[in-house]
């Protein structure tokens, strides 16, 4: 019989015990008051596109904070914690051991994204529809995509879970919205592209610009779904054999 | 079973391990040194949590670093305490078991067996965080033996384990022995290792010092005069019937802390005498101790 079923259900049930998880519900209870708030504040908008906005600037930002958390737990956590050296003497083959908890970490996060936007949704009373339907297509390939890189990172980088916030609020917040094509190196444009959100209308302003507008995603949702599995696939087998064949041994002050 | 040849593992520009060549065969073999001396380094290298930088390590013929063939037929027990907390010592022992690849059926029987047999069937059910040291060292010899493996390798096993405890410790390690287990204990202590096994392994700055029966430390010791100091309140009386003695070389009185330090050839003989002291001739003995019988004044003999 394989482990990999063992590996993934023990780690799913680890990541989604009631103390550990219960931040995260917490988060998507506060989505639903942020969303009666935000509708209180802009009585013009309408459910949609309180909704739109909302999951643009925030459930998929929670994503990527959840994917940095939980992504660190399936290596560089054990390694930090010592814990390591119970799942590598065991007889497990380690990509099995990795991808499993990779997966477990992917299904966790998905679910807090689709916990956030029902929040979201319940808050501004959008309907559950198509465009919810084509955010949680989003948010499980994000969480995907996220996981298998951050998890990357902590394979290559001690500490990992520092990089790896930067990533998801500065780097992920900033480059979709800077000028030219560099849009495309950033996850999230490819999510906001599968998400597919109604445009929101810019604020109109007397004031004269100051910066270069942001451009237009122009990424097709179809190229999209492509780029953002090929990079779960890239990732995941990297992983694989990077933690196959490298030494993660807790330090200790001597022997 | 494990085979060393020579094995070198540099962290950067410090060694761990330096050049050690050694054959592990069924038992018990007790590496012995002193913090620092390399012993968790080589327990890694033969677990294949870290390859040698030189030389090779080879574990029933095949190279040990990330083998689960291996890992079926090893347990490890290592130095570090930590857990996972919040788990109880009988979901964590479960938890491994599953990972030895026991069905849900199996492990459960296996895990109930093995806490039993290292005494924490009752109180297997609390949960790791509110663990003593002793019962955390039990549960992580439960894992190391919950598959049955053939060798089995604890890292300083006796850390924080009470003397019913270490008694116990040991005559399990004797059971396990007597069924044909090829079993490393790390240790640093020498009166814990004698009381363990006669084969050891003698690691000083990464370098194997001595490997084979513990009698041959012993003869190492017995070149040089041991010292002994007795605290008594009649030090003259008493140092002048002990340099009467044959085997006593030299008395000297310790003005500062009070009491007597010799140097003796035949520490048993002495030992031997030493009630006499006070049964016969009626001296006062507080206590004694020996300061060169620990392992660091052995690792200094071996080196001149």
């Amino acid at each position: 019989m394989s482990i990999a079923p063992f590996v993934f259900t023990s780690t799913l049930q680890d990541m989604l015990r009631p103390k550990r998880f219960a931040i995260w519900v917490i988060v998507a209870i506060a989505m639903v008051v942020l969303g009666q708030v935000f509708l209180r504040f802009t009585p013009t908008s309408t459910a949609t596109m309180a909704y739109s906005t909302l999951s643009e600037l925030i459930v998929f930002r929670i994503l990527a904070l959840a994917a940095a958390i939980f992504a660190t737990g399936v290596v560089s956590q054990e390694v930090e914690q010592k814990t390591i050296v119970y799942l590598l003497t065991r007889p497990v083959p380690r990509p099995v051991l990795i991808l499993a908890r990779t997966l477990a970490a992917s299904v966790t996060v998905s679910i807090v994204g689709i916990l956030a936007a029902l929040g979201t949704a319940l808050g501004t009373r959008s309907t559950i529809g198509e465009l919810f339907f084509r955010d949680c297509s989003a948010l499980i390939l994000g969480s995907f995509a996220y996981c298998a890189l951050f998890v990357l990172v902590s394979l290559l980088i001690n500490k990992s879970m520092v990089i790896n916030l930067i990533f998801a609020f500065g780097y992920e917040a900033a480059v979709p919205k800077m000028p030219g094509d560099i849009y495309k190196v950033s996850i999230n444009s490819y999510l906001m592209s599968i998400a597919s959100h109604p445009k929101i209308a810019p604020v109109t302003s007397d004031a004269a610009p100051v910066a270069t507008p942001a451009a237009v995603n122009t990424i097709q949702p179809g190229a999209a779904w492509l780029a953002m599995i090929g990079l779960v696939v890239l990732c995941s087998m990297f992983n694989a054999q990077w933690f196959d064949r490298n030494e993660y041994v807790p330090r200790e002050d001597g022997d | 079973m494990i085979q060393i040849e020579n094995a070198s593992r540099w962290f950067g520009q410090v060694i761990g391990v330096n050049d050690v060549t050694h054959t592990i065969e069924p038992g018990v073999t007790a590496l012995l040194g002193m913090n620092g001396a390399g012993k968790s380094t080589l327990l890694r290298l033969i677990t294949g949590q870290i390859r040698p930088t030189t030389g090779s390590i080879k574990v029933f013929g095949n190279e040990p670093f990330a083998n689960p063939e291996v890992y079926k037929r090893m347990g490890y027990c290592p130095e570090i305490d930590q857990f996972y907390e919040h788990r109880t010592g009988r979901q964590f022992v479960n938890y491994l078991a599953r990972l030895a690849g026991m069905s849900a059926a199996e492990a459960k029987t296996r895990t109930d067996e093995v806490l039993h047999e290292v005494g924490m069937a009752d109180r297997a059910d609390k949960k790791l965080a509110g663990y003593s040291k002793g019962m955390r060292q039990r549960i992580k010899l439960a894992q190391a033996i919950l598959h049955d493996p053939d060798i089995i390798l604890l890292d300083e096993p006796l850390n924080g384990l009470d003397p019913v405890g270490r008694r116990e410790f040991m005559s399990y390690l004797h059971t396990l022995a007597e069924r044909g287990k090829t079993i490393l204990v790390s240790s640093h202590i020498l009166f814990e290792v004698e009381q363990m096994t006669k084969s050891i392994m003698l690691l000083h700055r990464g370098r194997l010092l001595a490997a084979g029966d513990v009698s041959l430390i012993r003869e190492y010791i017995d070149k040089y005069p041991h010292r002994v100091r007795i605290e008594t309140p009649q030090p003259r009386e008493v140092a002048a019937k002990l340099i009467q003695l044959p085997y006593v070389l030299k008395v000297e009185f310790d003005e500062w802390r009070g009491g007597i330090e010799l140097q003796t050839r035949e520490l048993n003989q002495f030992f031997a005498f030493l009630p006499t002291l006070t049964t016969e001739e009626n001296f006062t003995i507080t206590g004694f101790s020996s300061p060169d019988n620990n392992l660091e004044s052995i690792f200094h003999y071996l080196i001149e």
